[in-house]
């Protein structure tokens, strides 16, 4: 029960999925390529992410280890197709642009990452806790990167269904920002950003390496 | 031997479990995007055939049983008025099957055609039958059709333009067993 809080910023920043731990990174390319697809893909991540967190810590005395991935997947891969049927019931626009993606976040790393090294070891509060967290930094992470994407790259941005610079503003749209080495390179320099802005003083990096050496 | 028993179990349970909880979301969803299918594929069908309002399926029609290459029937329909006819053909292209949907009006000629599939022809040669040119100057087209003077064919694709142009005879074929019964 204790440390939620803490559990729910790690996702954020310390262990962001995309921009830290580099996780994920599959759809994260794929699917930046307007703000709105970032958007949404984030949301179907969150919701399969934070579901199968509580659903996993709620049986965890009841799974045996061994059969553990299993069960894990098995858990997963439902609240998955839960998504998937109902963004094509309700979501049809964005079920068609998203595509593959959605049921392809059975395989993402992220989620049987924290099944494996949280949700499994901690009370179910936590659990959610964690999913929400890391879930919203995934969000986050991607609607910055197809942000800069889309408005680099057609020189507009389109919010819910309406363009927020009418006809785009009067620059030469960079059609490379919408293509895949757009999604690189942005994806490359929203890394490097964070790195720079969270920087530790020497003293305490010095400090870290040396941790992180005997560990 | 308690482990071959539980492991197994416990795995059998979840997945029970999940089997039971998409069956519901399954129930929920399903009426929703069948509904969107059936419109998207009214949409397609009425490209060809723009009279219909609404479409009849009639691909079992034994009159059809000799032919292999027409692979749907669908009939257009006005007010409950029967308005055409939209076929999807198959035929050989140049590196597999080409799939035509081809309408074909009351008075017996083509209404438009459209070129469903065309994934085995040479990307920038045989691929041009997708072109709206080529699939256009076969509108209102009737009888048994030849390239020729007002109906081209494509340079370095003759065997895929043949794969378009046969479509369209099997339907024009196709339609007199059909029309009006």
């Amino acid at each position: 029960m204790r440390g939620m809080l803490a559990d729910f910023r790690n996702g954020l920043l310390t262990e962001n999925p995309v921009l830290r731990l580099v996780l994920g990174l599959c759809p994260a390319l794929a699917v930046s390529t307007a703000l709105m697809n970032g958007f949404w893909m984030g949301v179907a991540v969150t919701f399969v992410l934070t579901a199968s967190n509580l659903l996993i810590s709620l049986i965890r005395g009841f799974i045996p280890s061994r059969v553990r991935i299993p069960c894990f997947i098995v858990v997963i891969a439902t609240f998955v197709t839960v998504v998937d049927l109902s963004m094509n019931a309700f979501l049809p626009e964005m079920h068609k642009i998203l595509g593959i993606f959605v049921p392809l976040i059975v395989v993402n790393c992220i989620i049987l990452a924290r099944a494996e090294a949280f949700a499994s070891r901690r009370p179910a509060l936590n659990a959610v806790a964690d999913g929400l967290g890391m879930g919203l930094g995934f969000t986050v992470a991607l609607m910055l990167v197809s942000a800069v994407r889309e408005f680099l790259g057609t020189a507009n941005l389109v919010v819910g269904s309406t363009p927020l610079f009418g006809d785009g503003l009067p620059f030469a749209p960079a059609k490379v920002m919408t293509l895949p080495p757009g999604a690189f390179i942005t994806l490359g320099l929203a890394v490097a950003l964070l790195n720079v802005l969270t920087r530790k003083p020497p003293a305490a990096r010095a400090h870290g390496a040396r941790e992180e050496v005997s560990a | 031997m308690r482990k071959l028993i539980l492991l197994p179990l416990v795995l059998a349970v979840i997945c029970g479990v999940a089997a039971g909880a998409l069956t519901w979301v399954e129930s929920v969803t399903g009426g929703a995007i069948e509904a969107r299918a059936v419109e998207a594929r009214q949409a397609a069908l009425r490209v060809v055939l723009p009279d219909a309002t609404t479409f009849v399926d009639r691909s079992d029609d034994p009159a059809l049983a000799e032919d292999p290459n027409v692979l749907e029937v669908n009939q257009g329909e006005r007010d409950g008025q029967p308005v055409g006819l939209v076929f999807l053909v198959s035929t050989t292209g140049y590196g597999g099957s080409v799939q035509v949907l081809v309408g074909v009006d009351a008075a017996g000629s083509l209404s438009a055609l459209k070129v469903m599939s065309a994934a085995g022809e040479t990307a920038g040669l045989g691929t041009r039958i997708t072109e709206p040119w080529f699939q256009e100057q076969f509108a209102g087209k009737s009888g048994s059709l030849q390239f020729g003077p007002g109906l081209d064919s494509l340079t370095g694709a003759t065997i895929s333009a043949r794969a378009v142009l046969n479509a369209a005879n099997i339907a024009l074929k196709a339609f007199p067993l059909l029309w009006g019964r």
